[in-house]
């Protein structure tokens, strides 16, 4: 077989000037992608402030914040149960019952906002029996194990780690503004903070669904500031006194133990 | 496909052809757990050395470094284009009950007490159901006996999505032996069957016939007569394939023709004689048996006395492994040690019997026994032995007077009123000569499972109107007219009895997946029981418990207070309600009827072939669980071949005949010929004798999973031979194939001698050498019990293994570097709160699989394929190594130890040492806890691990089909998303407490910490709110820790002898503690390591005549 030189694999003269755009784009990439990984692909930049649309844009600011129900009254499996579960369309309804019956036939017994466009879902699933489906917000992993009650028999608030859900959604008539959204980033490491140090986020069993609780309201606090144990208007350091008052009364494990992969991990 | 070469074929010599060299070899093991192990075979060693077995290295090579690159670099180019890693993860709904069910809490499982009938015994079972899901069978606490493997597989074929699911209409013919079939519905069916009814009841319903399984419904039995009394002239046949007939005919015989089933009490046996039974395993109260046979050999601990059995038997079954003198025979030679045996005890008998030398041995050993024991004794023939053997042993219990002791007799609800065999040979005859119009068939798969002269041969295609009503489209539905689904016993109503009478009944858990009916609503709709719009399961049961005498006597206040459940309600709804909660009526068992043999019936004495075949269920039964890939892939007790049902034939015959195990031969029989089924070599099964395992072999009909799974043996057998034959011809070898046997997997003593003088020396350290006394290997303990009461300490040996030589030096607080767990200033004592630790009594294992295929439905472990089983690549959690010992050339030499084998949770932990990324750590409790979201699948953790049982996902098992291999698998980058592939009905029946693993993930064992968690937290949550209702008063006698006996895992509650027993180690009540410091047979599995394993085995102590 004949060879014949060719100029076929030889770069051409201007490809020199390629050269520094290379050693530009490469510094400038090493310059932005490494923060664009790590700030794009954080839990925090994720998660934090997710606010799927829902079906029915129910107001926890009017159920918690205006009425004053306490979370338990719908999530009433959260004591018993890892999941505390959405609350069955029946619950909704013994406030909210339909105006009519399905065939338009006016009801005795009317709810609340009757003629809201807003419950036709809700009604709609009353008389079928077919869930609604609503758009899970704080979703992890489903190789971590969270359990509902492991937390609240144990002195975790609802607002630790859900936010104020009192003041979420829209207020009163306002019925456009969607609904829960998420505080927390719900990463690994952000559980570990409790789970290290514990005292630091405990509270009394009875306060566990109270929304703007503060230790400095708690009566044993109040008494171990009358007796000098605590600084007046030092909101850290009487958490840290009442947490660990609590962290020895309900059992809390060490935190050896709540670090363990099988606390969690199954 | 790869076209793989047999594993073991040039070992031909070593293994099988040629042992005279076993005692020169340089192991020449004491243990040993295949013939290749045995024989030291080179092969076995370069297999164990061989990470990417049965892959050709071209091929591997064939993926160049410049493609590798290739795809690398796109693979990298495609995860930064989508930015897959930053961004949320799928949206996910939450769907709630629109109204939700009182006492139904979402994500926590609730408990059914239920049933479900095999082979006319009703099974008793507690089903978790998770969200509305049937997930798990659990035994039912208070029957008092555990559940089988297959109770454990029935959670799979509930979401078996091949299931039958819709009223098929067959006709003519799809040339494949089928017919075409158009889909119809249960109206349609329903109103064709009424006009039908109308006509067969002309004539009394001479034209009708009804071909059902077995049962002991008592609502089935009730409809039964009434649509007995609707058509008088009507043939109701029973058939089961692997039924109880020559059993209830011995009964007849020995009884002047009144049917009784003999109910067993092991546990106060002394001796036990077994005649071609497996009594522990095949048996229709197989579970009940070995919980009292485990009573007898646990008594070794309390009172140093123990049970002894004798097994006669041709098979190497679970029953014969687990005795204390075992004689391997021909099936026809039962007879003759019987009727010697009977004649020593002075029954009336044959004189002048003639034995071998081995016979005579034991049979005399065993008449010298049961004498002694007299009405101690229990002896019990197999189903497969004529009916005057079974008659003959009636004699013999009068005879020793058992009746009362360890026998009674009881009633037979599934003694029909002719032998069933001969009712059905009748029916036969009749639809061939063309008087039956219409055939009902309820469950069974005849077409597949028949004796081959009747049913067959066209015979079937002459009836006009055939019916069958079953869960899949099987064989005999293929060639019907009608295929209707048939509903799980999760999905309908009904019931049933237990194997001693207790009525049980049985709740739906779920809706019919599939449009399903049970047998009595199809029944019912067939009787045009005009009050019923659709004829429900419910209140047909009902009806039968209303208006019969099933609840008279029954003792509720055994199990339920009277202020207790349905206290509310009176008369029959508060029964009726109690009954549905414990899901038996208590005191309902059969009350003892006396009979008396009054004529002996002996035996007939047959000379024997030259090769005997017997039958014997394989690992999906009858074949009616095919298409269940737990049950193909779980490795066979005795053989663990997995995924097939080989011919077993003794060592010395396979010798003789030139075989080697896959080698494939041709069998004729009386009854046909079956050709290409292979052979594979049992150790301790008798000369002269080849087991056919039924079941498998099923066409296309089966599902995609059970098509084509080994070969069907049924052409063998006929009529009036169902339990054993005389063999034809056995030819030579025609052929070859491969068999994927788990017995040359995870070798724990598997090293190469030829490596290094280490590894010589941990080899005989561990496994023992043969011919040195004294010197025992840590990895099986076992002696007899006259030298256990003589002196424990040499059986034992050193408890604590040999430290000075730990491989694994861990911290000690000791010098010597001994450790001590329960000294408080211990290191890494893991130890708070609780202390997890786990025994396994090797005395009482049977190795029968349930904990097996009970670890597998509780913790979400894939099927591999036959394929990937043969490449070492099982995922089962726990495995079982049955470790022969003797001459395998000597099948009367053969004795067994089994070993249920998961991770041992070892404290100094060899896996967690080498883990890059400390994806497997200790957690406080002992739990060498695995984390699957953090590994990377290094799998050094597996390399490391002495035990052999942590398992890899090489490929996404889950969303792979069993039977399919990938090509070329190097190439298979990325793996479908594992999410995505999973079937939307196989996913069903995931736990949704563990984890289900993708890819390139290790797992384990880890004690079931799903479960732990669970008893956990309750503890826990109900200790504070106690405390929070009367002030926290740190009562410290309050029970903060979870109590002994709240935990129940997933194996030990599947084991029907009790031999695992799981809790805290720092709760010196416990069982788990006691045994495990108190209990002089404990040893832990290589201990001379060091790795301290919270696992501990219990020595095996055997009790053969002195």
């Amino acid at each position: 077989m004949s060879y014949e030189q060719t100029d076929q694999f030889v770069f051409p003269k201007w490809a020199n000037y390629l050269l520094p755009l290379l050693v530009l784009s490469v510094l400038g990439g090493a310059a932005v992608v490494p923060p664009l990984v790590i700030y794009g692909g954080s839990a925090e930049t994720l998660n934090v402030g997710y606010q799927p649309d829902q079906p029915v844009p129910y107001s926890h600011a009017t159920h918690v914040g205006k009425l004053g129900m306490d979370c338990r009254t719908c999530h009433n499996t959260v004591e018993d149960a890892g999941f505390a579960a959405i609350p069955p369309t029946q619950t909704c309804v013994s406030c909210h019952a339909p105006g009519t019956d399905p065939q338009g036939v006016p009801s005795n017994m009317p709810g609340a906002h009757q003629n809201s466009i807003n419950l036709k879902p809700v009604w709609e699933s009353y008389y079928t029996g077919d869930p609604i489906d609503w758009i899970k917000v704080h979703d992890i992993a489903d190789y971590a194990y969270f359990n509902h009650s492991a937390h609240v028999n144990k002195g975790v608030g609802c607002v630790s780690c859900h936010g104020r859900v009192d003041k979420m959604g829209g207020a009163g008539t306002d019925d456009s503004i969607a609904g829960v959204y998420q505080v927390q980033n719900l990463s690994m490491g952000w559980c570990l903070e409790c789970h290290r140090e514990p005292e630091k986020y405990l509270r009394p069993l009875r306060e566990i669904t109270n929304m703007d609780w503060s230790p400095l309201d708690n009566d044993r606090v109040k008494a171990a500031i009358a007796a000098g144990e605590v600084d007046e208007g030092d909101e850290q350091g009487a958490q840290i006194w009442l947490g660990t008052k609590l962290k020895e009364e309900y059992e809390i494990n060490n935190p050896a133990y709540m670090q363990s992969c099988s606390t969690c991990h199954r | 496909m790869l076209d793989l070469p047999p594993l073991i074929e040039s070992n031909k010599n070593e293994a099988i052809a040629d042992v005279s060299t076993i005692e020169d070899h340089i192991t020449g093991q004491a243990y040993w757990r295949s013939l290749e192990e045995q024989a030291n075979a080179p092969e076995l060693l370069d297999q164990l050395g061989d990470e990417f077995q049965g892959y050709d290295p071209e091929e591997i090579q064939a993926v160049s470094r410049r493609t590798f690159l290739k795809l690398a670099g796109a693979s990298l180019a495609l995860a930064g284009l989508t930015l897959s890693g930053c961004r949320r993860w799928p949206k996910e709904e939450l769907a709630p009950f629109a109204a939700r069910p009182e006492d139904l809490i979402p994500g926590v499982p609730n408990y059914f007490a239920s049933m479900a009938e095999r082979g006319g015994i009703a099974h008793p079972m507690l089903v978790a159901s998770f969200d509305g899901r049937p997930i798990k069978v659990e035994g039912h606490p208070m029957a008092g006996f555990a559940t089988d493997v297959y109770d454990q597989a029935l959670t799979l074929q509930q979401y078996d999505p091949e299931r039958l699911r819709d009223v098929l209409i067959g006709e003519g013919d799809d040339g494949q032996g089928g017919k075409n079939i158009s889909r119809s519905s249960w109206t349609t069916f329903e109103s064709w069957m009424t006009k039908k009814a109308d006509e067969l009841k002309a004539d009394g319903g001479a034209k009708f016939a009804v071909l059902a399984e077995p049962t002991s419904s008592p609502t089935a039995l009730r409809l039964k007569a009434k649509l007995k009394a609707a058509m008088p002239q009507m043939s109701w046949v029973t058939y089961e394939p692997l039924g109880q007939d020559s059993v209830i005919e011995g009964s007849k015989l020995a009884f002047e023709g009144q049917a009784v089933r003999t109910q067993y009490d092991v546990s106060k046996a002394k001796v036990i004689a077994c005649f071609d039974s497996d009594f522990l395993c095949n048996h229709p109260s197989a579970t009940r048996n070995a919980k009292g046979w485990a009573v007898g050999r646990k008594s070794v601990d309390t009172e140093k006395k123990m049970n002894r059995m004798y097994v006669v038997e041709s098979a190497m079954t679970i029953t014969g492994a687990a005795a204390d003198e075992r004689l391997p025979i021909q099936p026809s030679r039962v007879a003759y040690v019987l009727t010697y045996v009977a004649g020593k005890l002075g029954v009336p008998a044959k004189a002048d019997v003639k034995l071998t030398e081995v016979e005579k041995a034991f049979a005399d050993k065993l008449a010298k026994d049961l004498i002694a024991s007299g009405s101690n004794s229990v002896i019990v023939a197999g189903a497969s032995q004529p009916a005057d053997v079974h008659a003959y042993i009636h004699a013999i219990n009068k005879k020793l007077g058992t009746t009362g002791v360890t026998t009674t007799y009881s009633d037979e609800p599934t003694a029909d009123e002719t032998w069933q065999l001969q009712a059905f040979a009748d029916l036969s005859k009749k639809m061939e000569a063309g008087e039956i119009d219409t055939l009902l068939i309820l469950g069974g798969n005849p077409a597949f499972d028949a004796p081959r002269d009747m049913f067959f041969g066209g015979i079937f295609e002459k009836v006009p109107h055939k019916i069958k009503l079953g869960l899949y489209r099987d064989e005999t539905a293929a060639k019907c007219d009608w295929a209707l689904p048939a509903a799980t016993s999760f999905e309908c109503w009904g019931d049933g009895r237990w194997y001693d009478g207790t009525v049980a009944v049985q709740q739906p858990l779920i809706l019919p997946l599939f449009n399903g009916r049970s047998t009595i609503e199809l029944l019912a709709s067939i009787l045009g029981d005009k009050s019923l719009q659709q004829p429900s399961g419910y209140d047909l049961v009902r009806e039968t418990f209303k208006s019969g005498e099933l609840l008279k006597g029954a003792t509720f206040a055994e199990h339920l207070t009277e202020a207790g459940y349905a206290a509310e309600l009176s008369g029959f709804e508060k029964d009726w309600r109690r009954t549905v909660h414990l899901g038996f009526v208590p005191g309902s068992a059969f009350k003892p009827v006396f009979v008396d043999a009054k004529n002996t019936v002996q035996p007939k004495l047959k000379e024997s072939a030259e090769f005997e075949v017997v039958f014997v269920p394989s690992a999906v039964y009858d074949g009616r669980f095919a298409n269940s890939p737990w049950l193909q892939e779980a490795p066979d007790p005795i053989t663990k071949v997995t995924w097939d049902n080989p011919l077993l034939m003794s060592v010395p015959d396979m010798r003789d005949k030139g075989l080697i195990n896959a080698d494939q031969v041709t069998i004729k029989t009386g009854g046909g010929e079956v050709q290409e089924i292979m052979v594979f070599g049992q150790p301790g099964q008798a000369k002269g004798t080849v087991i056919a395992q039924l079941g498998n072999g099923r066409n296309q009909q089966a599902g995609s999973v059970g098509q084509g799974v080994g070969t069907d043996v049924y052409p063998l057998r006929v009529s009036g031979q169902m339990g054993f034959m005389p063999v034809q011809e056995v030819s030579g070898k025609t052929g070859s194939d491969y068999l994927a046997y788990t017995s040359v997997h995870h070798l724990v003593d598997g090293l190469s001698p030829e490596v290094d003088e280490t590894s010589k020396w941990a080899l005989e350290k561990r496994a023992g050498k043969k011919g040195k006394s004294g010197k025992k290997g840590n990895i099986i303990k076992e002696g007899k019990l006259k030298d256990w009461k003589k002196d424990p300490g040499k059986i034992m040996g050193h408890a604590h293994g040999d430290l000075s030589l730990q491989l694994y030096q861990g911290p000690s607080i000791y010098e010597d570097g001994s450790y001590d767990r329960k000294h408080p200033d211990g290191p890494e004592a893991f130890n708070h709160p609780h202390a997890w630790g786990m025994t396994i009594d090797l005395t009482s294992c049977l190795g029968c699989n349930s904990c097996v295929i009970a670890c597998q439905a509780e913790n979400n472990i894939p099927s591999v394929g036959k394929k990937q089983v043969w490449r070492s690549r099982e995922m089962h959690w726990q495995r079982t190594d049955t470790y022969y010992k003797g001459d395998p050339d000597k099948p009367e030499d053969i004795q067994v130890v089994h070993q249920p084998v998961s991770c041992v949770q070892c404290e100094n932990a060899p896996c967690e040492q080498v883990c890059p990324v400390a994806a497997t750590v200790h957690d406080t409790e002992g739990l060498n806890t695995m984390v699957y979201n953090r590994c990377i699948g290094t799998r050094y953790c597996s390399n490391n691990c002495p035990y052999k049982v942590r398992r890899f996902n090489y490929f996404d098992y889950h969303a792979k089909s069993v039977r399919k291999d990938f090509a070329n698998p190097w190439l298979n980058i990325p793996d479908t998303q594992q999410g995505k592939a999973i079937d939307q009905i196989k996913r069903m029946v995931f736990n949704p407490d563990v984890t289900v693993r993708m890819r390139g993930v290790m797992e384990k064992c880890t004690y079931c910490t799903q479960r732990i968690q669970r008893a956990k937290i309750q503890q826990k949550n109900a200790y504070v709110q106690s405390q929070n209702e009367g002030g926290f008063t740190h009562d410290p006698t309050e029970q903060k820790t979870v109590p002994d006996g709240t935990i129940v895992v997933a194996c030990q509650d599947a084991c029907p002898t009790d031999c695992i027993s799981f809790g805290d180690l720092n709760d010196p009540e416990s069982k788990v503690a006691k045994i495990q410091y108190k209990n002089k047979r404990v040893y832990g599995m290589l201990d001379e390591l060091n790795t301290r394993p919270r696992t501990k085995y219990l020595a095996k102590i055997r009790n053969p005549h002195p």
